[in-house]
């Protein structure tokens, strides 16, 4: 490798890196606690609900809805949800108004078997977390913003990769020099650390940006495939009297044999229409548990209006979303996925380091690139 | 420094890092096909990294040890030296 490159990677890693830090810092710090979102709102949220008896039959998605309607007056539902971890729970996001901004709703757990309220989901701190996390309290385009940062991190990612092989071609895998001056074993640790999780990284980092662009993806969905899967159905009257929520979901799972209901999206949210009712229905087995199979009714009659397929898009969307919450391998995954991220943040700290004292001084290793490339 | 003698080949280089980002995408990918095997394999394949930082940083840190005991009777100066940029 010539000098002239390892300094045009050098500069490439170094200024891809220098911009991105401060906020992969905060994504890795904000990240932590959110790997153990679950336990930990289980923690500090809603008591669990009484253990179900086997057999019992689970309370009607009627029954459920008018309670929380009753839970919180003034306010609309927009979405019931049946999480696959927590088969013994019922969510139910409410708002002002059906269309009202996603960040304003209210998540309240109920319990499925007796339908009466278990209190709210998450506690206040995971959802600063996840705030800091997900748009920078900049709504969409923190969103944005934030994915671009994760696209620089995939730079600085592949400029490391292409810069190990000057830096370490000398020496034993993984030797860490700790012997000698402080900012020669912090390289080699920066190194060693960078290069074994690299993979992980680069993972988490594209599902991160891929997660960034989901508002965009669902509003071109909903301009190409919503306004078609309805536009072959006549609107009926206009909905005096909603239809029965456990009649949608029988239709629904009728249209889409062998799947199980994953949430209702009530006329006028994002995910349905203004005269028809969302039904995404997932599958059972691991990796089709993670993709949905939305059903159109209408909102009156209950009758089924459409069912195809999400695009390529969304299905990309949704399978990245686990490999970057880290949350489909139990337990143990999560203690590694933060043990990964907690390795992150020293090789973000170290790179910190030996730009700062590179600054006065080159890095030591770099000479002796330049003597071998000569 | 014997490790300035290790020859430079591209597999010395990126064979470790190499086979490290493979079990690691193996890893991530078994856990998503298979809900009880490919958990138990994605925890190991997952914790290769880790593992490989646990014992390379135990060994240097060994290593520093005994360097401090040979490098006794040696200079302060001879031994933080650090060949420098001209």
């Amino acid at each position: 490798m010539r000098a002239s490159s390892v300094r045009a990677w050098s500069f490439v890693h170094t200024w891809s890196s220098l911009i991105s830090t401060l906020f992969m810092l905060l994504l890795c710090l904000t990240g932590l606690p959110l790997i153990f979102h679950h336990e930990i709102d289980e923690l500090f949220g809603a008591g669990d609900a009484p253990a179900a008896i086997a057999g019992q039959a689970p309370a009607p998605a009627d029954r459920i809805a008018g309670n929380a309607l009753r839970d919180h007056p003034g306010k609309a539902i927009q979405y019931i949800g049946w999480d696959q971890h927590e088969p013994d729970k019922v969510f139910v996001i409410l708002n002002a108004a059906a269309d009202a901004a996603p960040n304003d709703a209210t998540v309240t757990l109920y319990d499925a078997i007796g339908g009466g309220k278990l209190g709210p989901s998450g506690s206040a701190f995971m959802q600063v977390m996840l705030r800091l996390h997900v748009d920078l309290y900049a709504g969409l385009p923190g969103k944005l913003f934030l994915g671009a940062m994760g696209l620089l991190l995939v730079v600085a990612i592949v400029s490391g990769v292409v810069l190990y092989w000057p830096f370490t071609r000398r020496m034993a895998f993984g030797t860490v020099r700790a012997g000698r001056a402080r900012r020669v074993a912090w390289l080699d640790l920066h190194n060693l650390l960078g290069i074994v999780t690299v993979a992980w990284l680069t993972v988490v980092g594209l599902t991160g940006a891929i997660n960034t662009l989901a508002e965009p993806l669902i509003g071109v969905w909903k301009a190409e495939t919503l306004s078609r899967m309805i536009a072959g159905s006549r609107p009926g009257p206009a909905p005096g009297r909603p239809a029965s929520l456990d009649t949608i979901v029988a239709r629904a799972r009728e249209a889409a044999p062998g799947m199980v209901p994953g949430f209702i999206a009530f006329p006028g949210t994002p995910f349905a229409t203004p005269q028809h009712f969302g039904v995404f229905l997932r599958g059972t087995a691991p990796l089709t548990a993670r993709l949905l199979q939305p059903v159109l009714l209408d909102a009156g009659t209950g009758a089924v209006a459409d069912s195809r397929r999400l695009p390529w898009y969304l299905t990309a969307l949704l399978v990245s979303q686990p490999l970057h919450f880290g949350d489909y391998g139990g337990l143990p995954m999560k203690v590694i996925w933060a043990l990964l991220d907690l390795v992150s943040i020293v090789v973000l700290g170290s790179g910190l380091y030996l730009w700062w004292v590179r600054r006065r001084r080159p890095v030591p290793a770099l000479h002796t690139a330049r003597v071998q490339a000569a | 420094m014997s490790a300035g003698r290790h020859p430079a080949g591209w597999r010395a280089v990126f064979g470790v890092p190499l086979l490290v980002g493979l079990a690691t995408l193996t890893g991530l990918l078994a856990a998503l096909l298979h809900e009880g095997a490919g958990w138990v394999v994605s925890w190991l394949a997952l914790s290769l990294p880790l593992a490989l930082i646990g014992w390379h940083v135990a060994k240097a840190s060994r290593g520093r040890a005994y360097g401090i005991l040979a490098d006794r009777g040696r200079t302060p100066a001879s031994r933080s030296r650090v060949p420098r940029r001209t």
